[in-house]
């Protein structure tokens, strides 16, 4: 009786383990939902699936932004992340407004040196086209377009510092070592008495 | 009150003749089941709680509480100025409230409500249902191993005040914690196994996290062959021990009634021999005990161990218990393997 209502407990547990597990939030593009922006131009980083409120950008991490223009997504607009350290790159948005990085190791610190929570910061600047001769009625221009940017941090990956294969690695030999030396010493007190017996010759 | 006797008697017998074997399981694994996923209920008993209910659990807030290890570390590792100040208050606050949890169980906590102690019973009854053969510790070995958790406790409590004046590098803050293997297994039982890395961000985290994974894997073979592996060098133990006089659930002997068969020391998992061979101490919990009440259940003499809370008889051994549970298979069969 108690080893199969044991294994019905261990059932209905199944569930819970499984709800432990991360939940997707219920995803909702970027300018839903949203107030109607009258900024002539910005950047909206675009949250990820699951994302929580301590959510931290990670290197190696695609990110993706939408520029804006009155609330409405540019697109074609052009799109420049740059790094702390200088590194650079360029790109269009996309029909929907999106523009898509993926952000780089920046940090290559010697290993005393090395702070996992250290933050790189990056700035992303997005220019576009603005109708008409400008802001300054008293000088126009022929050629006029607005510029927004924004900034965020980002640390390292934990791909970077931690390892789960020297974790198992080093488990593993604990239990397989100290399983291995409680069987041999076991095995050693059920060895038969042995003696060697000398003869001595007439 | 003459009709509540022969109802009481009736319940007194039920209770001593209870399958403890049995009670234990069921208390263990709805205990697990609160401490490990609680928080899914929205369940919190706070942090100062006398058992690993691991804090690093928190895969969605799983646990339903936090061993009171952790939050000690953390307060300790405060600057010498806030520490010794009016500020000490919070110190203080928080061992009152772990000692008013702690004085509820006694060191029940561990024996019926601890999840490392219940890992460690499942880890026993594997091997039990494999049939390999548990070991012991000799006498000497023993009287030097049960040392290691004051050391453990004081280390868990230097540490921290080292790391306060910046004597210590603040890498080792909790450092029981980090090597606890609580750390490693508990979580995974909420699917997070992020524990279970090595961390090489520098020489500390190194050390700290690959002895961590090691005391885990020793836990898991240790457990395995011998009973109780880890409550030998608990430092929460340790910790307990300094408030048992004050707790309202006692074990107690009577020496006149023991006719030293030694099957409370046969049945021990901690191989406490002054349950058996003490016959003039009254309050007989050693410091080692998980209070799992198997020296109750096993007894054979009416009367000679006795379950108190608050003075109150709730639990004791009986000759008609006895024979009831070793008809079950419960008695010198479990002391054996």
């Amino acid at each position: 009786m108690k080893p199969t209502l044991f294994a019905v407990c261990l059932l209905a547990a199944l569930p819970l383990v499984a709800a432990a597990q991360e939940h997707d939030e219920e995803y909702k593009p970027a300018g839903e939902d949203s107030r109607p922006s009258e900024a002539p131009l910005e950047i909206v980083r675009e949250k990820t699936p699951g994302e929580k409120a301590n959510f931290q950008l990670q290197a190696g991490d695609e990110v993706v932004f939408v520029v804006q223009q009155q609330g409405v997504p540019v697109p074609n607009a052009r799109v420049r992340l740059v790094t702390e350290q200088g590194w650079a790159k360029e790109t269009l948005t996309d029909a929907q407004g999106r523009a898509r990085f993926q952000l780089i190791r920046d940090y290559f610190p010697s290993w005393i040196e090395f702070n996992k929570r250290n933050r790189s910061t990056f700035v992303v600047v997005a220019e576009n086209p603005a109708p008409g001769a400008g802001s300054d009625p008293a000088r126009p221009s022929t050629n006029a377009s607005n510029q927004a940017t924004l900034s965020d941090s980002y640390s390292p990956s934990p791909e970077d510092y931690s390892s789960y294969a020297w974790g198992l690695a080093i488990g593993l030999l604990v239990a397989a070592f100290g399983g291995t030396s409680v069987y041999l010493y076991r095995r050693r007190r059920v060895k038969p008495f042995k003696e060697v017996a000398f003869h001595e010759g007439r | 009150m003459k009709a509540d006797k022969p109802v009481l008697a009736a319940l007194r017998a039920a209770v001593n003749g209870v399958d403890l074997v049995r009670f234990r399981f069921w208390v263990q694994l709805a205990s697990f089941a609160f401490f490990v996923y609680g928080g899914y209920a929205a369940v919190n008993l706070g942090s100062h709680l006398p058992i690993f209910a691991c804090g690093y659990n928190r895969v969605g807030k799983a646990g339903a509480g936090v061993c009171y290890l952790m939050p000690l570390q953390h307060q300790l590792a405060r600057s010498w100025t806030t520490l010794f100040t009016g500020a000490s208050l919070f110190i203080l606050t928080g061992l009152a409230i772990f000692a008013l949890w702690f004085i509820a169980l006694n060191k029940a906590w561990c024996g019926f409500v601890c999840p490392m102690g219940t890992i460690q019973d499942w880890i026993t009854a594997l091997r039990r249902f494999v049939g390999i053969r548990y070991s012991v510790y000799t006498q000497s070995q023993f009287g030097w191993l049960k040392k290691i958790k004051y050391l453990l406790l004081a280390l868990a409590v230097l540490i921290p005040l080292g790391i306060g004046d910046g004597y210590i590098t603040r890498e080792l803050r909790a450092p029981i914690c980090q090597i606890c293997p609580g750390r490693v297994l508990l979580p995974l039982f909420s699917g997070d196994y992020s524990h279970l890395s090595i961390d090489f961000t520098s020489p500390t985290t190194v050390t700290m996290t690959a002895l961590g994974v090691f005391i885990a894997g020793l836990f898991l073979v240790g457990s395995f062959v011998k009973k109780r592996f880890y409550c030998f060098f608990c430092p929460m133990s340790a910790l307990q021990f300094l408030f048992s006089k004050l707790a309202l659930l006692r074990l107690k002997k009577d020496g006149a009634k023991c006719t030293r068969c030694g099957d409370c020391y046969r049945v021990c998992d901690m191989q406490i021999k002054a349950i058996a061979d003490d016959v003039a101490t009254a309050d007989i919990m050693a410091d080692d005990c998980t209070l799992c009440l198997k020296c109750v259940a096993a007894c054979p003499e009416t009367g000679a161990l006795t379950v108190k809370y608050a003075g109150l008889t709730i639990f004791e051994s009986t000759e008609t218990g006895f024979i009831k549970r070793c008809q079950r298979g419960h008695c010198r069969a479990h002391a054996s393997r």
